[in-house]
């Protein structure tokens, strides 16, 4: 299914429910490395407060042999309350950065009592350009950057300050260089990635125009990025002319045009994995920052490096990070970020053997938990033992209804998991996997005890090579073709309702054309004798 | 028949939910109505030892937890109940014995098995004296039961089909007694329910033929939830026994004459049920209240009994009772067999939780899910507990389009309120929220006015609603 040029995780393939597209994509990427593991899920929902309004989210936890550890998305329960705290807050991240001897941009925080004046002040002490942003927000907001001058600087105070109403702010120099995220958990850096904005390569024949088509159709198998197209808006023609380009111009073989200023994933921006081309001395610097704050074992260090100094400043670092960027990058190697945190919270389970063949349903019961009709589930363990996995074709004189639903039962009692689907009339595909002899009485089951005519039945069997779906479904596949198979079961039916309806009258008429004939009520006073001896039902 | 539903439930709470399924929804509603933490298994065998029953156990095991306590329970049948009592009220030979040795009257007879010589088997019941019931001695809901046998000629006649017919190997011939066939529903010494069950029979109006008057009896019996799916077959059955009667399908009764259309009573197979729990003799009462007691962990079933004029004989114990006929009687009062069983698991709870009626939980649902074994146990987030207050919005201006239901769902549930949102063709959005602080459902007016940021919100109605209330809140397709 996934585009082999792109190199992600091969046993994260065919096994991403469509739910979990997108940002629930890291809450199910981690819980399916544990679960493949054979470790206890459980999916539950809490009320949790988030800067003074209260949520409701979906977390889910992990154990085994009684040792339960809970994730709020990729944040274990190993980082301490601590931690989270000193990390939202970008003034003591920092604090305990220098602390650390942790370079971090030049720079100072200001209370909401701290007039703009003061920061103003602070601004001609430092050199230019510098930054403006909020002490405690998530995800870029109100960050102001390459601020040269007064007027500037007085304009993002207004903005952040007065209009944002973020009274906490931090000034601080403005590091030129390209931003990455890091990824560190335990002493490892797992995987580096930083966001480059819209782009095309050409390849000499392709307009622009068609060059992007190309980028959103892998985009949509991306199961990250999929949501996020590259628009062709204003202000991408805007940026291309500037550049003395328009949508109908032909790039070079390998030149890459960028269409955008900003590199954010909704504008059209590509995660890009870099972990090979970090030098050593930037991934030690990450690795420090983390070990900086206390009880922060796993993180993401979002840092500034200079491409041609090769150095680099930590600008944040995040307790909760979206994991997903290192799974699906557009160029690279996806990085197995789950893994390492599996591996980090349940060490005694590296060895396991890890059931690639599975994954487990989502889209059925994510709604239950997001409408709040049920507080908790636990997921089905993933099979132990040797898995085998076989699609059976079935074929013979079979009914349209009723046979699946045997089917499934039939599974159910030997714990297969798979599905049935009927792709036409008189046609059934049963894929089944579990264990060798489980299979095997399945198979005996279908051949000697199917409801439908034994000797008319064909079953022919092959192996299957894709993953499966914990659980047994039957899958009714096209539904307008579903719908006639009912419609045309239903007429024959009703035909021969009809036909024994009319048939009942028929004889109901010859009985009572004899009850009234003559011979009948001749014979009366015999029939009333043999009554006696007549068997009663 | 025009009250189908007893007032602690409606359609909505058990729509979808059939046969045996309904009996563990009926039990874990009431529970859980009182506070008590729910939580549901895909399959009981991991959790506990309570030993399953029946076709397809999928989806009927619960836990009612208090915090102190948990007990789990299959279909209508607890914990406290020993399994060793199970497997003696599934073999009738076994219950007959436990039934004699503390001298609760049962029918005399004696048990066989397909093996044996037929001929001695025949001698045995002949000495006993028609006339006669046989049946299978592991059998259940009435399979291969055959009463009323006269003659040793119907006797051999029947051996030889229920021997061709069925699987069963063991059987029992009984004495045949002429009363009412009554199920008595006990818990903890008392007898809670009672129902009558009349065999399949129209009663004529010297219009209508007997088809005509079945049809109608079904049309009856098909508002009735709990015999919707029993209807009154006409089947050759049917027609053999109306034929020895003289009679076709196309006759035509007299005005009040009751023609029966079957030999056996079961409602399953088109009989009355018939609410007789406070008619219920003393004779009865003990009868029904003994045989339990004379099961060693036992402690609440359903009982049959014949009960005539000079006796009440019991002839069938269930310690994993259908409950669901006391809910919906064809006459008389429906019995809340739940709350019987729940004062008794958890005494403390009784009259402690105002509980509400309109309350419930999507069994269907849950049910679909561990079907497909998608999920292995669930938890429902627990009840409201106090008195059930609800309003429904009804929201105009700007309002479909612009994530307000999204939006007015993720308000109501960090609010603790429980309900749903829907679009309305005319462009309004309806919002229906309840919970047991009325100050927050009417609260949420002012929240429903403001809206998320894409939403202009011109106007607020605000009704009164008073009907069913599913637990979450749930964003319904547009009608």
């Amino acid at each position: 299914m996934m585009d082999k040029k792109f190199n992600w995780l091969q046993h994260l393939d065919d096994s991403i429910p469509s739910s979990a597209y997108g940002y629930k994509l890291c809450i199910y990427s981690i819980a399916l490395e544990g679960w493949r593991r054979g470790l206890r899920l459980k999916f539950f929902n809490v009320f949790r407060k988030d800067r003074g309004t209260t949520k409701l989210t979906v977390r889910f936890s992990l154990s085994y042999n009684g040792k339960e550890h809970k994730f709020a998305v990729s944040r274990g329960d190993l980082v301490s309350k601590q931690a989270i705290s000193i990390c939202v807050d970008k003034d003591k991240t920092k604090e305990y950065l220098l602390k650390a001897n942790v370079s971090v941009p030049e720079g100072k925080s200001f209370g909401s009592s701290s007039s703009n004046e003061e920061i103003v002040e602070y601004f001609k002490t430092l050199n230019y350009p510098v930054v403006l942003k909020p002490t405690d927000a998530g995800g870029g907001k109100g960050v102001i950057t390459n601020i040269t001058n007064i007027v500037e600087l007085e304009e993002a105070l207004n903005l952040v300050r007065t209009e944002l109403q973020y009274k906490d702010v931090i000034l601080e120099k403005y590091i030129q260089g390209e931003d990455h995220r890091i990824y560190v958990i335990g002493d490892n850096v797992i995987g580096v990635y930083k966001r480059i904005a819209a782009n095309v390569i050409g390849d000499g024949e392709k307009n622009i125009d068609e060059l992007i088509d190309i980028k959103n159709k892998e985009r949509k198998k991306n199961p990250y990025l999929f949501g996020r197209l590259i628009k062709k808006d204003k202000e991408m023609d805007n940026f291309l002319k500037a550049r003395g380009l328009t949508l109908k111009s032909v790039p070079k073989k390998g030149d890459r045009v960028f269409l955008r200023e900003k590199g954010s994933l909704s504008a059209g921006g590509e995660p890009i994995d870099v972990t090979d081309k970090i030098p050593n001395h930037i991934k030690k610097t990450a690795i420090d920052a983390a070990r900086a704050i206390p009880g922060l074992p796993q993180c993401a260090v979002d840092m500034i490096i200079d491409k041609e100094s090769n150095i680099g400043v930590v600008n944040e670092v995040n307790s909760k990070p979206q994991i997903s960027n290192h799974l699906y990058p557009v160029e690279g190697y996806a990085r197995d970020i789950p893994k390492a945190i599996i591996d980090y919270y349940f060490p005694e389970t590296i060895k396991e053997s890890r059931k690639d063949c599975f994954y487990f349903d989502f889209d059925n019961f994510l709604p239950l938990l997001i409408n709040g009709f049920v507080e908790e589930v636990v997921v089905p363990c993933v099979p132990k033992g040797e898995i085998v996995k076989k699609k059976l074709t079935v074929s013979g004189s079979l009914p349209a209804i009723g046979y699946k639903k045997w089917i499934k039962k039939a599974a159910h009692s030997l714990r297969l998991n798979g599905f049935v689907e009927s792709p036409k009339t008189g046609k059934l595909i049963v894929v089944v996997a579990g264990e060798k002899e489980s299979i095997n009485k399945f198979k005996t089951k279908l051949q000697t005890q199917s409801p439908v005519e034994l000797d008319k039945l064909n079953i022919t069997e092959e192996e299957w090579g894709k993953t499966i779906k914990i659980g047994f479904e039957i899958i009714n596949n096209s539904e307008k073709g579903n719908i006639d198979v009912y419609k045309n079961e239903l007429k024959l039916l009703k035909r021969t309702n009809f036909k024994l309806k009319k048939s009942i009258k028929e004889i109901e008429k010859e009985k009572d054309s004899i009850r009234r004939s003559t011979s009948w009520r001749l014979t009366k006073p015999i029939r009333i004798a043999g009554d006696i001896f007549k068997v009663k039902k | 028949m025009e009250q189908s539903y007893p007032y602690w439930l409606s359609n909505q709470m058990i729509s979808g939910v059939k046969g045996f399924s309904l009996c563990a929804n009926l039990i874990a509603l009431e529970g859980w109505r009182r506070g008590l933490t729910l939580r549901w298994y895909y399959n009981g065998s991991d959790v506990t030892n309570l030993k399953p029953v029946g076709y397809d156990p999928v989806g009927k095991t619960f836990s009612l937890s208090s915090g102190e306590k948990t007990h789990f329970f299959y279909r209508s049948r607890g914990d406290k109940v020993d399994n060793t009592a199970v497997d003696i009220g599934a073999s009738k030979e076994e219950t007959k014995k436990y039934l004699s040795e503390y001298g609760v009257s049962n029918p005399e007879g004696f048990s066989f098995t397909k093996s044996d010589d037929i001929e001695s088997v025949i001698d045995t019941a002949k000495k006993m004296g028609f006339p006669l019931v046989l049946k299978p001695t592991f059998g259940s809901l009435g399979k291969g039961v055959i009463t009323n046998i006269n003659t040793e000629a119907q006797l051999r006649k029947n051996l030889s089909h229920v021997f061709s017919e069925f699987d069963y190997t063991n059987f029992i011939i009984e004495r045949y007694i002429e009363g009412d066939d009554l199920r008595v529903y006990v818990v903890d010494d008392k007898a809670i329910g009672a129902i009558k069950r009349i065999t399949a029979h129209v009663i004529g109006n010297g219009i209508h033929s007997i088809e005509e008057l079945i049809n109608f009896k079904n049309e009856d019996r098909k508002k009735n939830p709990y015999l919707a799916a029993k209807l009154i077959k006409m089947d050759n059955q049917v027609i053999e026994y109306l034929s020895e009667q003289n009679l076709l399908l196309s006759s035509v009764p007299k005005k009040d004459e009751v023609i029966f259309l079957k030999a056996k009573s079961n409602i399953t197979s088109g009989g009355d049920s018939i609410d007789i729990t406070d008619e219920l003799t003393n004779e009865v009462k003990t009868a029904a209240v003994n045989a339990v007691k004379a099961i060693p962990g036992l402690y609440h079933a359903g009982v049959d009994i014949i009960a005539n004029k000079n006796d009440a004989v019991v002839i069938e114990i269930n310690p994993t009772a259908g409950i669901a006929m006391h809910h919906f009687p064809v006459q008389g009062k429906p019995r809340n067999i739940p709350a019987g069983v729940i004062d008794y698991y958890f005494p403390e709870t009784i009259g402690k939780a105002a509980k509400s009626t309109k309350i419930y939980f999507d069994y269907s649902n849950i049910l679909k899910l561990l079907r497909s074994r998608s999920v292995n146990q669930l938890e429902i987030p627990n009840a409201p507990i106090g008195e059930l207050y609800a309003k429904r919005y009804v929201i105009s201006g700007k309002v479909q389009g612009v994530g307000y239901r999204n939006w007015v769902r993720k308000q109501a549930l960090i609010n603790h309120l429980n309900g749903y949102t829907r679009n309305l063709k005319n462009g309004k959005v309806v919002v229906v929220v309840a919970g047991v602080n009325k100050e927050l459902v009417d609260n949420f007016k002012e929240i429903c006015l403001s809206g998320p940021k894409k939403a202009e919100v011109k106007d607020v109605q605000e009704y009164v609603w008073d009907k069913q209330i599913k637990i979450g809140f749930e964003i319904r397709k547009d009608r």
